[in-house]
C-alpha cells in the first residue's frame, strides 16, 4: 500500500539516507571537477548542506535491524504469496543399472504449475481428463482416488506434470507399487515364473520424472485441497474457472544423473543398505568353551530369518504391518519360545546351531540376505565356517485372509527329493498337527517355483557352491498375495492385518509350530518331546511386537527394550517408516529389533526384579520385565555384493552385478531439498501483458516528454543551458 | 516468466522520471543534485516518521494515525527544500556572474518534486519488485482480475506524477506568497495518501485508481496554469 511508516521503512529509509549522503558528496565533487566552481556554487551550498547533515545524522543513528519477521512488511508480502509446506513424504530419485527411478523435478527453477480439480471420485477424474484446459497441471488427487488406474490415466493423459496425493480416511480397494513379479531377476529364477503380486503396478520401479508427495499434515492437505478445490468447476458438468489459479512448485534437488556408474563416481548416488541383525540361540563357539567341543568348522546351522525393512513409494510411509512386521514379530516370538524354552543343557547338547537373522533392504532386491548369503560364503563374518543347512524365511504372515486360510509353506519343487528337506517338512507337519497351527502345503510345482522369499538366496548361494540348502518359506497366500497392499502406504495396523482372535491372528500357533520343527532339528537325535512340547511362544509380546513395530513406537515394550530410544510425544501413535534408506545410513528399525532378538534369544537371563539399572554398562547384557539378558547378537553389513567401496568411490564389481542389486539413491543437499509452496499462478499472457503495457507506458512517456520540453522552450522560456 | 511483470512494472512507474532525467534533467548539475537532494529530504521524513512510529507504541496499531504523522513530516521536508532552494537562490543571485533563469523557480521545483516522486516509487515497489520476480502473484483486494503488483505499479507511477505536481504549486505559493496553494497541496497530499487506503480495504481498485490519475490531471493542470503565470506575468527577479 501506501508507505506506511514501520520497522521496515524505518531501515530502508536509515539504510539509503546514509548512502545517499555518501551519494551526494561524491557527486558534489564530480560536479565542482567538470563544471567548474562558480557554476555548481549553488549546488554545492544544497549538497554540502544535506550532506553535512546527514552524515551527522547517519553517524548517530543507529540503524536497526528487523530480525522480526512479522512486522517487517517484506516478509510479510511473501507469507502472504506463498505458503510452504512441511516436505515431507515426498519420492525421491533412485538410480540402478536399468536408469533412473522415481520422482525429480526441472533442475534449476522446480515444476511450477496449477493444481488440477480436487480428484475425489470417478467424475472429478473424467472431467479432468476430458475438459481441463490450462494443462500442464499438477495433479491433486485425494487419497481414495490414489489407485493403479487414476494414476497410470492421468500420466498418459499427458496433462499432468506433478502429482499431490491428499490423505483422507478412505483407502482405495487395492494399491501394490510392488512389481508384478516382486524382486524378479535377483531370485533364484531368471524368468518370471509366476505373478506372485497381479495387482501390482510397478511404481516403485518406474521413473516419473515428475515430483510426487503424499500429504498427510493437516496444514499441508489444507491448503493444498482448498487450492484444489477452487480450481474445480463450479457443477460436475461445467467449465474451469479462470486464471489465475491456484498451484504451486515443487522442487527437487537431486544430485544423481541417470547412468549408475556416473552418479557413482561422482559421489551423487549412494547404495542402498543398512545392517543385518542375528543372534544365536546356542552361544558361539568362540566365546562358549562348551560349544567349543563340536567341530566349530562343520557345525552346522539352521537359519531363521525375516525381513525388517519395508517399502512405500514414498519412503516415509513405509511402514509395512503385514510385509513384514508380522514376519519379524513371529521371528521374535519363534527366538523368544527357544530361548526361554530350552535350558543352558538342552541349548549346550544341540547338534545343530540356530542362528535368528533380521535381514535388511530385502524389498531392493534382497539386499541384506544376498549379502549375509555372500560374506559367509567367504567367511567374512565373525563367525567362521557357519554352515548353513536349513532356512526357515518368515515373509508376511498376517493378511487379513488368514483369519480364513491360515498360513502356508512353500518349497523348491527342484529340492522336493532332498533327503533333508524332506526331513525339514516332515518335521514341519507334525509340529503343525500337534501344535494346531493352520498351516498348509502351497505345493510349490515346478512352473510357480518359490514366492519372493531370502531363502531363494541362500539356495543360490548354495547351489554356486555346489552345497543344497533345505527351506521354506512362510506366507500368508498360498500362489497369488493375499496382501493388496503389498509395499505400499496402506500396509498398516490394523487396517491391513487379520482381526485378533483369541490366537492373536494364528501367529502365535506358527511360531510355536517354527519353535518346534528347529528344535526338533536342531537337537537331531537327542530331541527329548517334552521339551518339544513344552516350548511356549510369549503370544501376547508377539501381538505387542506386531502392533509397536508397525503402528506406535512410543509403545511401553520399546520403552523398556531400548531405554534410549527418545521418540518426541508428538511420534505417539505413529509408526516409523522402515525403508531402508542407504546404506550409510543404520535405520533405526534395526536397533530396535536387535535389542528386541537380544532379549528373546537370549543364552541366559537372571532376575533382577525392579532393578532396570542392574544389566547397563554390561556388554551384551539387555533388561526387560524384569530380566536381565545375556545374548550374542551382532550385526553385519547389508550391502549388496555388486557394491565394492575403492577407497574413495562406491562401484560396481562387475563379475558380481548380474543377479545381485544394484539400487542406489540419489544424494541431494540438506538445505530444504524437496520444496512445495503453494501459491496463486498468473497466466502467462497475462504477465506479457504487463510487459507490452510497460513499453506503451515507456513509449508514451518518451513522446510525450519531448514533446513537452519543446512546448516548455519554446512556449514558456523554461530551458536548460 | 515473471521477470516479464517485473520490467513491465518498473516501465509503467519509472519511464516518466527516467525519460525526464535523460532528455532534460542529466543535462544540468544542479538539477540532478537538487533532484537527489529533495529526495534526500523526503527520505529523512520518511526516517524520522517511522523512526517515531517505531518508538511510540500507540502509533503503530493505528493505521490512518501513522499515515497522517507521515503526511505531516513529508510535507515539512518540503518547507526545508522550499528553504534550501530559496537560500541557493540568492547564493548564486549574490555571485553575480551567473546568468539567472528567469524560470529557475519552477525548474528547481519540477525536479524537486520529480525527485520526491522517484524516490518515493522506488519505496513503494522495491518490495513489490522483489516479489513480483517469483512464479506466485497475488490478487489486489478489490479487483481480482489484477495482481496486486500491477496495481501498485500504477499507483507508483501516479505518485510520481503527483509530487511532482504539488512540488510546483507549493513551491509556487511558497515563493509568490500565495500559500492557499500550498495549503492545498498538503490536503491534497494527506487525501491521496488515505485514498490508496481504500485499495486495501477491498473496495474496487477503480476507487482508489481512478480519482488518483484524475488528481494527476487536475494538478498538472493545476502546474501548467501556475508556470504559465510565472511566465507571463515575472515577479521580480530578486527572490523576495
Amino acid at each position: 500500500r501506501v508507505l506506511t511508516p514501520s520497522r521496515d521503512l524505518f531501515n530502508r529509509s536509515c539504510f539509503y539516507v546514509t548512502i545517499i549522503s555518501l551519494t551526494i558528496r561524491s557527486v558534489d565533487r564530480l560536479v565542482r571537477s567538470c563544471c567548474g566552481r562558480d557554476r555548481a556554487m549553488g549546488g554545492r551550498r544544497v549538497a554540502s548542506v544535506c550532506g553535512l547533515f546527514l552524515i551527522i545524522f547517519a553517524s548517530t543513528l543507529n540503524c536497526v535491524r528487523a530480525d522480526d519477521a512479522e512486522l517487517d512488511n517484506e516478509h510479510a508480502l511473501h507469507g502472504q504469496i506463498y505458503t510452504e509446506l512441511s516436505g515431507t513424504n515426498v519420492c525421491v530419485k533412485l538410480v540402478n543399472q536399468d536408469g533412473p527411478i522415481g520422482c525429480d523435478s526441472s533442475f534449476y527453477s522446480g515444476t511450477t504449475a496449477p493444481f488440477s480439480n480436487y480428484i475425489a471420485s470417478a467424475a472429478d477424474l473424467a472431467w479432468f481428463l476430458s475438459r481441463a484446459p490450462h494443462d500442464p497441471y499438477l495433479a491433486v488427487v485425494a487419497q481414495n482416488m490414489y489407485t493403479t488406474g487414476t494414476v497410470n490415466s492421468l500420466l498418459a493423459s499427458g496433462k499432468v506434470e506433478g502429482l499431490l496425493v491428499v490423505g483422507n480416511a478412505t483407502r482405495p480397494a487395492e494399491f501394490s507399487p510392488a512389481s508384478e513379479y516382486p524382486n524378479q531377476g535377483y531370485g533364484l529364477y531368471e524368468k518370471p515364473l509366476f505373478k506372485w503380486n497381479p495387482q501390482g503396478n510397478g511404481f516403485n520401479l518406474r521413473w516419473f520424472n515428475m515430483p510426487m508427495v503424499f500429504l498427510t499434515n493437516t496444514t499441508d492437505m489444507a491448503a493444498v485441497r482448498r487450492g484444489a478445490l477452487l480450481n474445480s468447476p463450479a457443477t460436475p458438468t461445467g467449465d474451469s474457472p479462470g486464471w489465475p489459479l491456484w498451484g504451486a512448485r515443487m522442487k527437487w534437488l537431486m544430485h544423481a544423473g541417470n547412468d549408475l556408474t556416473a552418479c557413482l563416481r561422482r559421489d551423487y548416488c549412494e547404495p542402498l543398505g543398512g545392517r543385518n541383525v542375528w543372534a544365536t540361540v546356542a552361544g558361539l563357539p568362540r566365546f562358549d568353551p562348551a560349544v567349543k567341543s563340536k567341530t566349530p568348522t562343520t557345525r552346522q546351522t539352521i537359519m531363521v530369518t525375516t525381513a525388517m525393512d519395508s517399502n512405500a513409494l514414498f519412503h516415509d510411509l513405509a511402514f509395512g504391518a503385514d510385509a513384514d512386521a508380522s514376519g519379524m514379530a513371529v521371528l521374535l516370538g519363534v527366538a523368544g519360545a527357544l530361548g526361554t524354552g530350552l535350558a543352558p543343557s538342552d541349548k549346550a547338547a544341540l547338534e545343530r546351531n540356530v542362528l535368528f537373522v533380521g535381514h535388511d533392504g530385502e524389498y531392493y532386491g534382497y539386499i541384506g540376505s544376498s549379502s549375509l548369503a555372500y560374506n559367509m560364503e567367504q567367511s567374512n563374518i565373525p563367525v567362521p565356517g557357519v554352515n548353513v543347512t536349513h532356512v526357515l524365511d518368515i515373509q508376511s504372515v498376517a493378511s487379513p485372509a488368514v483369519a480364513a486360510g491360515g498360513q502356508f509353506f512353500h518349497t523348491e519343487p527342484a529340492d522336493a527329493a532332498l533327503p533333508a528337506q524332506q526331513a525339514l517338512v516332515a518335521a514341519l507337519k507334525a509340529a503343525a498337527a500337534s501344535r494346531g497351527a493352520q498351516l498348509s502345503d502351497a505345493d510349490n510345482t515346478a512352473d510357480v517355483g518359490l514366492p519372493p522369499t531370502a531363502l531363494q538366496r541362500y539356495i543360490k548361494q548354495a547351489r554356486a557352491g555346489g552345497r543344497s540348502v533345505a527351506g521354506v518359506a512362510f506366507t500368508d497366500h498360498r500362489r497369488a498375495y493375499t496382501n493388496a497392499f503389498a509395499q505400499s502406504v496402506f500396509d498398516t495396523y490394523p487396517d491391513n492385518v487379520a482381526p485378533a482372535d483369541g490366537d492373536q491372528y494364528g501367529l502365535c500357533a506358527l511360531a510355536n509350530t517354527i519353535a518346534e520343527t528347529v528344535y526338533t532339528l536342531a537337537a537331531g537325535e537327542a530331541a527329548d518331546p517334552v521339551v518339544a512340547a513344552g516350548l511356549s511362544a510369549n503370544c501376547t509380546r508377539i501381538h505387542q511386537y506386531l502392533e509397536c513395530f508397525s503402528s506406535d513406537w512410543t509403545c511401553p515394550l520399546f520403552k523398556e527394550l531400548v531405554p534410549n530410544l527418545q521418540l518426541s510425544a508428538a511420534n505417539a501413535g505413529k509408526p516409523q517408516n522402515r525403508y531402508v534408506s542407504v546404506y550409510r545410513v543404520d535405520g533405526l528399525y534395526t536397533s530396535v529389533f536387535l535389542s528386541a532378538l537380544a532379549v528373546e534369544s537370549a543364552i541366559s537371563k537372571v532376575w533382577v526384579g525392579n532393578d532396570t539399572k542392574a544389566c547397563a554398562g554390561k556388554q551384551n547384557h539387555f533388561y526387560l520385565d524384569e530380566w536381565c539378558y545375556n545374548s550374542t547378537q551382532h550385526t553385519t553389513n547389508a550391502l549388496s555384493p555388486a557394491f565394492d567401496w575403492d577407497g574413495s568411490h562406491y562401484y560396481v564389481k562387475d563379475a558380481l552385478a548380474d543377479g545381485n542389486s544394484q539400487f542406489t539413491e540419489s544424494n541431494w543437499d540438506n538445505d530444504v531439498p524437496f520444496l512445495v509452496e503453494v501459491f496463486l499462478v498468473p497466466s502467462y499472457t497475462s504477465t506479457i501483458v504487463t510487459l507490452v503495457v510497460g513499453f506503451i507506458v515507456l513509449a508514451a512517456s518518451i513522446a510525450g516528454v519531448y514533446l513537452g520540453i519543446r512546448h516548455m522552450s519554446s512556449v514558456l522560456n523554461v530551458k536548460n543551458d | 516468466m515473471t521477470l516479464a511483470v517485473v520490467f513491465g512494472c518498473s516501465m509503467i512507474t519509472f519511464s516518466f522520471p527516467l525519460a525526464v532525467f535523460a532528455m532534460w534533467i542529466r543535462k544540468s548539475p544542479e538539477l540532478v543534485i537538487l533532484m537527489i537532494s529533495s529526495g534526500f529530504l523526503w527520505l529523512l521524513s520518511i526516517l524520522i516518521s517511522s523512526g517515531l512510529w517505531f518508538a511510540v507504541s500507540p502509533w503503530k496499531d493505528d493505521f490512518y494515525w501513522s499515515v497522517c504523522v507521515s503526511v505531516f513530516f513529508q510535507e515539512i521536508s518540503r518547507v526545508i527544500f522550499f528553504l534550501i532552494v530559496w537560500k541557493a537562490e540568492k547564493g548564486l543571485a549574490s555571485v553575480g556572474s551567473i546568468k539567472l533563469d528567469t524560470m529557475a523557480k519552477q525548474k528547481f521545483a519540477f525536479v524537486g518534486g520529480l525527485g520526491v516522486g522517484s524516490m518515493g516509487a522506488i519505496f513503494l515497489l522495491e518490495s513489490v519488485l522483489g516479489e513480483a520476480g517469483g512464479p506466485g502473484t497475488i490478487q489486489s483486494p478489490g479487483c481480482t482480475n489484477i495482481s496486486f503488483f500491477v496495481i501498485s505499479c500504477f499507483i507508483g507511477c501516479a505518485f510520481v506524477y503527483l509530487h511532482t505536481f504539488w512540488m510546483v504549486i507549493a513551491m509556487d505559493g511558497f515563493f509568490y506568497k500565495r500559500y492557499w496553494q500550498s495549503l492545498l497541496v498538503v490536503a491534497l497530499h494527506f487525501g491521496s495518501s488515505l485514498l490508496t487506503v481504500a485499495n486495501a480495504e477491498g473496495l474496487d481498485c477503480a476507487v482508489s485508481l481512478a480519482p488518483l490519475f484524475a488528481e494527476v490531471l487536475l494538478t498538472g493542470g493545476m502546474s501548467y496554469y501556475v508556470t504559465k503565470r510565472a511566465h507571463d506575468r515575472p515577479q521580480a527577479t530578486a527572490v523576495n
